[in-house]
């Protein structure tokens, strides 16, 4: 069942890659049913799967596991897959070959939420790079090449340093099994090394200030559909892997990092927000609060009490649906308008009214409003600091007023003043761009009021963790 | 075994060389490039069976050994070289000296398998001088000025590495053993104390040239880019992987790994590994050229190679496999890189031999492309292809030694190199080609598709040996790659 979770997008890419040639609407139909598929069979795997035990002993290479942490950033990796393929749907340059690397992303990166063994859980990592880099650097915007050079040679940087930690975990700590990193910790002399090399290649990924000057660059210049993936699932790859690997198998280190981690996290929310607050370019706006965003993910991580993890999961999960859809709807503004820029943008609420109404969702989602998934997972996130690090937590605070700002000033900017003359008879959304911005709303809706469907299904495996984390800074 | 069985595939090998020469001498050059590649496949098939059905076994005649891993490395050698010389047939047999090359090319493989084989140290040596005078021949094969320079060059610095090597002989055999047969020469050396130090380091050095580690390797960029990319692709690549079998053959057996000689040959070696990781790939950074890339990129690839031998010094216990898996990979990728230069000289006869001059050939010729974009992937040593498997084995032995700054210092040097490996795959799929060019290539152009399909198989081969071991684990590679 869970090998199928990798290999029905993984087929789906090589159809959509043979049989898509045929013609483009072709390969947006078999691409949307894979990926349907693909979804289905996730949803399939997390039902059906007990839960919360991990496989663990017998030294083979090929080894899945699903647990609670993994279920439901797999379900987010399937439904993201699905809009993914929605958003490229007016592609014209070799749509199959961009359809199918979207499904091979896809693949690699259920592949790695589903690892059960280091040295699978590497390889996948590294396999998601691939067709990340074809898709920024094929279908990006003009400065795509850079862009996509940039991102190969930073992530692949922060996962060679990744490597040498695992390898010194596997080589010298007989680490191997996922299931059986938190009941067998290694050495304490090795867990310092150990956990840093590892950390450095997950923060990477997610990424926080400082290792993060790949990220705008390759979020900007990236198709929508690549956006989408990158900041939606990619980054919580990072995040994933902190909690999964590096706490269980160092959590000595990991005791010892947390300030460590709590400094990056706060310096991510706000820093992400001001940047944000500065752009004047839609897209690179949603970028930057993908940062701040991913600071809260960190901050929770970095306080460890059993509800500041599972604020963690529901930040990572509210963010791929907020930004998810932040990237689409900018996608389809630029469609119509050909700029992010959005001095030359406003007035569309007259305009766009289906559009800006989404839009203006969209950014109320973002800045944490009660009753949509912003807000369960950042109050959490803010709660559990103000118990553990006290008035420090104000600083967080204060990331969330400044994201109130640049999410408002985003929605006026658009939305509101007078119209360009050359944007004035332009169409607002049609049926099938609401098939794929509806259903986000609709998850957005869902986490918002339901935020157990998240923590429940996570929190077996998060309370085990938090045996090892959590407590008094 | 019997001897005859024993070294049935070098007599293949010969014979189709020998039978080749006779047709090149009645002017049948397609004929005779024909017979060499048949022997060779012949020796290559040969070779693969006895590796999977006989364990290692001591042929006491010619002191050689044969079974498993000593079979399983002339296996590879053959079957590249045979892969290579169907592939560039058609640039051979255009090429009035494409018979001898031929002849060479088998010639050369044969030396090689009795490299990885031989346990008498004066065979290593003369192995050694075989497949370096060969070599020599097949630079100078395409007749021009710049390759008769290169040959020179090889063959002056090669005749100095031989000195260190006849040295280290007179050492060993004069000063303490009496004997050639490695097992006879480990029971003297010990104790031996500093002279057996210097004939360690000496051997070491002429490894070292004919493996072309830094500082020992200025020979070989010139070598490779002016000799004829398929003829590179089995001269720069499958010896190699000889050579390394062979090091990790005589330096434990004769006793180098004994306790007294081993933190020494560990940091020789591992001085040897990070200066060549270093040196390869940075200079690799700067090459315009697409097989000089491939040449200085070698010297890393080698030193990553290294890093595995550095290690076995202190792990006795695992010695060569390692080794042997990263020369392997390293072989079979560099093998079909250099042979996807030939196919892309012939796709594009305008092509002018720089990676950028790639841009363009991903929507030209797709299957071509995606197997360049494997073995640049495996030189990388990104994870489900082979280079992945070879760092990983080698890096890990070294974080086992308790070294784990060697697994660093190769891991960095694998972010170095994407800078031009990714560049490839970046000037084939992300570049545009130049308006200028693509008016001015003959419509005409009719692609080699014998040497697109030779480095279509090879890089099957380096997917294959890099996602099964995640199936069926590498057990399998472990014991037909068993040396002892």
């Amino acid at each position: 069942m869970l090998t199928a979770v990798i290999l029905t997008p993984l087929l789906g890419s090589l159809i959509v890659a043979l049989l898509g040639r045929l013609s483009a609407k072709v390969a947006r139909v078999l691409a949307l049913l894979a990926s349907l598929a693909s979804f289905g069979v996730v949803i399939a795997a997390v039902a059906t799967s007990s839960g919360s035990q991990a496989a663990s002993g017998a030294a083979q290479w090929w080894m899945l596991t699903m647990d609670g942490i993994a279920a439901p950033l797999l379900l987010l990796t399937g439904f993201l897959g699905v809009i993914a393929v929605l958003a490229a749907r007016s592609e014209t340059r070799s749509p199959a070959a961009h359809y199918a690397l979207l499904l091979a992303v896809q693949a690699s990166v259920s592949g790695v939420f589903l690892a059960g063994n280091l040295v699978l859980f590497y390889a996948f990592w590294e396999a998601v790079l691939i067709p990340m880099y074809f898709i920024i650097g094929i279908w990006g915007a003009e400065n795509r090449r850079h862009a996509a050079m940039k991102f190969f040679i930073y992530t692949f940087a922060g996962s060679a340093l990744m490597l040498v930690g695992l390898i010194i975990a596997m080589f010298q700590g007989n680490a191997f099994a996922m299931g059986d990193l938190l009941s067998t910790p290694l050495s304490v002399g090795l867990q310092g090394p150990v956990f840093w090399l590892l950390s450095i290649g997950f923060l990477m990924k997610l990424p926080v200030v400082g290792l993060h000057t790949w990220q705008p660059d390759a979020y900007t210049q990236a198709p929508t559909s690549g956006s989408i993936l990158l900041s939606g699932v990619l980054a919580k790859m990072g995040a994933y892997a902190l909690l999964r690997i590096a706490i269980p198998i160092a959590p000595a280190a990991y005791d010892a990092a947390r300030p460590v981690l709590v400094a990056l996290g706060i310096i991510g929310i706000i820093y992400g927000a001001l940047v944000a607050l500065a752009q004047s370019d839609l897209k690179r706006l949603i970028a930057y609060s993908s940062i701040a965003h991913m600071g809260f993910v960190v901050l929770a991580i970095g306080i460890g009490t059993p509800l500041a993890l599972g604020a963690a999961m529901l930040v990572m999960i509210s963010h791929g649906l907020v930004a998810g859809m932040l990237f689409l709807l900018a996608g389809q503004l630029y469609e119509r308008t050909g700029t992010y820029e959005m001095s030359r943008l406003g007035g569309f609420g007259k305009v766009l009214p289906a559009w800006a109404t989404a839009f203006t969702f969209a950014a109320l989602a973002s800045l944490g409003l009660p009753g949509l998934s912003g807000f369960p997972g950042e109050l959490a996130a803010v709660l559990e600091s103000w118990g553990s690090i006290g008035w420090w937590t104000a600083l967080a605070a204060l990331g969330v007023v400044f994201s109130a700002a640049y999410n408002l000033t985003a929605v006026r900017r658009v939305n509101h003043g007078p119209v360009a003359e050359e944007f004035a008879g332009i169409a607002d959304l049609g049926l099938a761009e609401w098939l794929a911005v509806a259903p986000l709303a609709v998850g957005i809706v869902v986490v918002g009021v339901w935020p157990q469907f998240v923590t429940g299904m996570a929190e077996p495996a998060l309370r085990a963790l938090a045996a090892v984390t959590g407590g008094a800074l | 075994m019997s001897l005859w069985l024993s070294l049935s595939p070098i007599l293949l090998a010969s014979a189709g060389a020998i039978l080749g020469l006779a047709f090149d001498a009645f002017d049948r050059r397609g004929l005779a490039i024909g017979v060499v590649s048949a022997g060779l496949l012949a020796a290559g098939v040969v070779s693969g069976w006895l590796a999977i059905v006989y364990s290692p076994t001591l042929i006491n005649v010619t002191n050689m050994a044969v079974g498993r891993g000593y079979s399983a490395i002339s296996a590879v050698v053959f079957l590249i070289a045979a892969i290579t010389l169907v592939g560039g047939s058609k640039v051979l047999a255009d090429a009035s000296t494409g018979g001898q090359v031929a002849v060479l090319t088998a010639l050369l493989a044969a030396a090689s398998s009795l490299m990885a084989s031989t346990l008498d140290l004066l065979i290593v040596i003369i192995a050694l001088e075989a497949i370096a005078m060969i070599s020599y021949a097949l630079v100078s094969a395409r007749r021009q000025r710049r390759s008769d320079e290169a040959a020179m060059k090889y063959f002056i610095q090669g005749a100095v590495a031989t000195g260190f090597a006849l040295y280290a002989l007179s050492i060993i055999f004069g000063l303490f053993s009496g004997s050639v047969f490695l097992p006879e020469i480990a029971k003297s050396l010990t104790g031996a104390g500093r002279p057996a130090l210097v004939a360690m380091a000496l051997l070491m050095g002429m490894y070292a040239f004919k493996l072309s580690a830094f500082p020992f390797h200025s020979w070989a960029p010139d070598a490779y880019e002016t000799a004829t990319p398929s003829v590179t692709a089995f001269m720069g690549t499958a010896p190699k992987l000889a050579i390394l079998a062979s090091l990790m053959l005589v330096f434990p057996m004769i006793g180098f790994s004994a306790e007294e000689f081993a933190t020494s040959g560990f940091f020789l070696f591992a001085l040897l590994a990070t200066a060549s990781i270093v040196f390869g790939n940075f200079t690799g950074l700067k090459q315009t050229s697409f097989t000089r890339m491939l040449a200085y990129s070698g010297i890393a690839q080698v030193g990553y190679a290294l890093v595995g031998a550095a290690a076995a010094f202190l792990l006795p216990q695992r010695t060569g496999f390692a080794v042997l898996v990263a020369g392997l990979a390293y072989a079979v990728a560099a093998a079909g890189a250099f042979m996807g230069a030939q196919a892309v000289r012939s796709a594009m006869p305008t092509w002018d031999g720089t990676v950028a001059g790639l841009a363009g050939v991903g929507r030209k010729r797709p299957a071509l492309s995606a197997a360049l974009t494997v073995m640049m992937l495996s030189l990388t040593g990104i994870p489900l292809t082979a280079g992945f498997w070879g760092k990983f084995l080698a890096f890990g032995d070294a974080a086992t030694a308790g070294h784990a700054w060697l697994a660093a210092v190769g891991l960095l040097g694998s972010v170095v190199s994407f800078g031009y490996y990714g560049g490839v795959i970046r000037s084939m799929y992300l570049e545009e080609p130049s308006v200028v060019e693509t008016d001015s290539a003959p419509a005409g152009a009719t692609p080699d598709m014998k040497a697109e399909w030779a480095t279509i198989v090879l890089a099957v081969c380096v997917l294959a040996i890099g996602v099964l071991p995640f199936f069926y684990g590498l057990s399998f590679l472990s014991s037909v790659l068993a040396l002892f």
